[in-house]
């Protein structure tokens, strides 16, 4: 009477190899199910994978590009994962993006005519600020009256969206372009520079040190201390009289001007205007890189690059008259992988034919464990 | 009462031979062989880590062992789920009920079953309970009964389904010693009428009292397999713990007992359900060790919780100037602990924020490590600095808690159940550091549900119900069976019910 000759015993635990291991299989198994889909489509898998991996990793140009989106998916994975490490989920990494890139786009136009650095480091400070206070509108509801911060989060996008519309439809409207959803351009004494001889912008640069401040304040300070111990297990922050209402709002609010710093970049690296699509999703694939980091804050632009490099990957299959949609099939795939190999990782496979309720006979009770 | 003709050659129901388990490099269980005889109580004794939990989840399919053989009725059997055992006659009573409480009690004793929660099952159900002297009404919800009533509707639900080897894990934790009593009379007649009961214990006056024959385990093996008849404590004490461990906490000194250090009158808390206070009061004073007993969910834990300050009251007052108050919570690795930390963080947690940890704002990791240590050595944590504490057994993790709480010598110490699980060193270690504590002129309250630890460690004795506090006994008028009279309500040591 049974389906599969497989029977489960679940693990005391997960050893930590195991676990490390996840990630590489998920990836792995991603791509074989995706080869599946490629062959499907008429194309050759390998032919595929290696046009992928050219348009990303394979020339100055290509590597520019991967470098270039992987700044502001480091961002929002960073954002997301701080925001984990209270058990809080933060959805709104593409709103707060949203505003971070209207706050920095604010002080551009207020004050176009200050001298690069200062406006640079004005808006920089601007886009920190709005990101932290969008994040704030969920935040203080989560600490006070513990709304779920997973909703707020989410619709909190749609309207940042529909702000950022009226903003480049109304007072910020390119006169040039009426129509036209975009603003008009930023002084270009605020374009962010690039890494000496190369095309590469410094987001990338940014943003990795954004992850070390981060790691450092989680891993080394006295408030970090104190967000691992709420994060841990929140009763012992209860018996340890921690205040964990001032802890959800300073970490959604660092969670927060993260993502607006991945709107600053953007604003400053790639439109140069603002423009509803600034945030491309950015805010949501961030959820599939902090997922995909797992506990660890310094995997963040490792896997930051690799989702980065999928994306341009996938657009140079357009050129094959493929759709560019397999690297959405492939993040989809891959955290699909991971989920099902988290499960799986919990549990011990035994592979046998014998019906389980068989008590007669000789039975080695040999082959029983280990 | 259980002078049974012992030594026929009578087939058990069950034997299980050579039963080997390791986990990891450990072996649990090691080459244990063991009867169940028709007709016989069992007692399985041990401390714990003696491998008693890991041998009964052997025998009901829950584990697979490494070596052995198990046979059940005369047929070998190699269980791969509980279901198994459950279809070859083996049932088991689990220390945590398995219960779907909004269900009634026929509806939880025909799940799992081919009969359907009718009359007939109704009635079926109540023969059972008659003949065992329960009283469960069977249209009630499981949650509407106590925690007894609760404990012989799981054993109803094995003799529903024809069942003849039962197996209750420390059957007697939850229950007062009435109850207890009343329990062991059932178990009796259920053996009475053909079945073989087996239980768990590690509690020896019941052992002795209630079994027909004892098998006691120790480090994983049998260490005594005999009738329990002519057997004393002590002597089943020596076998379980081994020769030569101190079993017995040092006497209490006579200390002076000062000041009043924390006051608490009609305390009154928030929340559903009997588990709440409800107009406690009580009195701690410096270099005095006060004990709580009470029947469990009657108000202990938010008893600890306010009186660590950690819970605010509804209603009533908390009086005390003393600052430095160490808990040392009930719930180790859910309140007490972060798992997922390592040893060193978890016994910086409340300290961290302070001055001596050096730095207003940095934490250095390796004077985390290098504070850690000497905690280490003078609590006996069984593991380095860096090991995350989950991976730390029960009496680790409590060693763990006991440092981080005792170390600065409090003013106040509440310890709630502080050495449930543990075994009797780390047990003995425990209330000395308890005992040190209320030397140096500390107060220290102890919530307990192990009566012979409050009567050896407390000045006095406080005796909670309904969340109140309704009797206080010194140490010298105690007796367990006054304090479970109290327990169960019923005042002056007059038996009742």
């Amino acid at each position: 009477m049974k389906l599969l000759p497989i029977y489960l015993q679940r693990r005391a635990a997960i050893s930590s190899r195991r676990a490390a291991l996840l990630p590489i299989f998920a990836i792995a198994t991603g791509f074989i199910v995706g080869a599946v889909v490629l062959w499907f489509s008429g194309v050759s898998p390998l032919d595929a994978y290696l046009e992928m991996f050219n348009a990303s990793f394979g020339s100055a140009q290509g590597l520019t590009a991967t470098f270039i989106r992987a700044a502001p998916l480091i961002l929002t994975g960073l954002a997301v994962a701080i925001a984990l490490r209270m058990q809080l989920w933060n959805i709104g990494a593409e709103g707060q993006l949203l505003l971070g890139s209207a706050g920095a786009t604010f002080v551009f136009f207020t004050w176009p005519n200050l001298p690069g650095p200062i406006l640079l480091v004005a808006a920089a400070v601007a886009a920190l600020i709005a990101g932290a206070l969008w994040a704030l509108i969920a935040a203080i509801p989560r600490a006070t009256i513990d709304l779920n911060e997973i909703i707020t989060t989410l619709f909190l996008n749609y309207i940042a969206l529909r702000l950022v519309s009226f903003l480049v439809y109304g007072p910020w409207q390119d006169p040039g372009a009426i129509g036209f959803a975009y603003s008009k351009p930023i002084p270009p004494q605020g374009a962010m520079g690039t890494i000496w001889g190369t095309d590469l912008t410094s987001g990338v640069v940014l943003s990795i040190v954004c992850v070390a401040i981060t790691w450092w304040g989680i891993e080394r300070t006295r408030w970090g201390f104190s967000v691992k111990i709420l994060g841990g297990n929140p009763r012992a922050g209860v018996y340890l009289r921690l205040n964990a209402k001032r802890r959800i709002i300073s970490i959604m609010a660092i969670s927060g001007a993260i993502a607006g710093m991945a709107g600053f970049i953007q604003l400053t690296a790639v439109t140069g205007r603002l423009q509803p699509d600034i945030a491309a999703g950015y805010g949501y694939t961030g959820i599939l890189v902090a997922f995909l980091a797992g506990r660890s804050l310094l995997m963040i632009p490792v896997v930051g690059i690799f989702f980065s490099a999928l994306i341009q990957g996938g657009y140079s299959l357009q050129a094959q008259g493929l759709s560019s949609s397999i690297s959405t099939v492939l993040q989809g795939l891959i955290v699909l992988f991971i989920l099902l190999g988290g499960v799986a990782a919990t549990y011990r496979f035994r592979w046998s034919w014998t019906s389980s309720n068989s008590s007669s006979g000789m039975v080695n009770l040999n082959s029983g464990a280990r | 009462m259980s002078s049974s003709n012992t030594g026929g050659p009578e087939e058990p129901f069950l034997r299980a031979a050579g039963m080997t388990k390791s986990f990891g490099s450990k072996v649990v269980v090691d080459d244990v062989t063991i009867n169940f005889f028709p007709g016989k109580i069992l007692a399985l004794l041990g401390e714990n880590g003696a491998g008693k939990s890991t041998l009964i989840s052997m025998i009901c399919g829950q584990y697979r062992p490494d070596s052995g053989s198990l046979t059940v009725h005369g047929k070998t059997c190699n269980f791969r789920s509980p279901k198994d055992a459950l279809k070859a006659g083996i049932g088991v009573v689990y220390q945590d009920f398995r219960l779907v409480p909004p269900f009634s009690v026929v509806e939880n004793v025909v799940l799992g079953t081919r009969s359907r929660p009718n009359r007939r099952a109704a009635a079926r159900i109540e023969e059972i309970a008659a003949e065992l002297g329960f009283q469960v009404p069977t249209d009630a919800l499981v949650q509407d009964l106590v925690v007894g009533q609760q404990q012989q509707v799981e054993i109803i639900k094995l003799l529903f389904r024809g069942l003849d080897i039962l197996i209750l894990d420390e059957p007697t934790a939850v229950l007062t010693p009435q109850q207890s009593s009343q329990l062991f009379t059932a178990l009796r007649a259920i053996a009475d009428s053909g079945k073989s009961v087996v239980f768990v214990s590690h509690r020896l006056a019941e052992v002795v009292e209630s079994a027909d024959h004892v098998t006691v385990l120790r480090g994983g093996r049998v260490v005594a397999d005999q009738p329990a008849h002519g057997l004393n404590k002590s002597d089943l004490a020596l076998l379980m713990v081994g020769d030569g461990i101190a079993t017995t906490t040092r006497a209490a000194r006579n200390r002076p007992v000062g000041h009043s250090v924390l006051r608490l009158k009609n305390a009154s808390t928030a929340g559903q359900g009997r588990d709440v206070l409800n107009g406690a009061s009580l009195e701690l004073h410096a270099g005095e060790v006060v004990g709580v007993a009470g029947v469990s969910g009657n108000g202990q834990r938010p008893l600890a919780d306010v009186v660590a300050g950690i819970v605010p009251l509804t209603s009533g007052t908390r009086e005390t100037q003393e600052e430095r108050i160490a808990y040392i919570p009930e719930d180790r690795l859910g309140t007490g602990l972060v798992g997922s930390m390592t040893i060193a963080q978890n016994l910086q947690m409340r300290d961290y924020r302070s001055e001596k940890s050096g730095n207003p704002w940095w934490i250095n990791p390796k004077t985390l490590l290098a504070q850690a240590e000497p905690l280490i050595e003078e609590f006996h944590i069984p593991a380095a600095a860096s090991i995350k504490v989950s991976a730390l057994s029960g009496g680790g993790q409590q060693r763990v808690i006991v440092a981080r709480e005792v170390r600065d010598e409090p003013r106040i110490l509440v310890a709630s159940q502080p050495t449930r699980g543990l075994d009797v060193v780390s047990s003995t270690a425990v209330r000395e550091h308890l005992l040190d504590i209320a030397d140096k002129q500390g107060a220290v309250l102890v919530i307990s549900e192990d009566l012979d630890e409050l009567l050896e460690v407390c000045d006095r004795i406080l005796v909670m119900v309904g969340g109140e506090v309704v009797a206080e006994v010194p140490r010298k008028e105690a007796t367990r069976l006054s304090l479970g009279l109290l327990m169960v309500g019923s005042p002056d040591g007059e038996a009742s019910q």
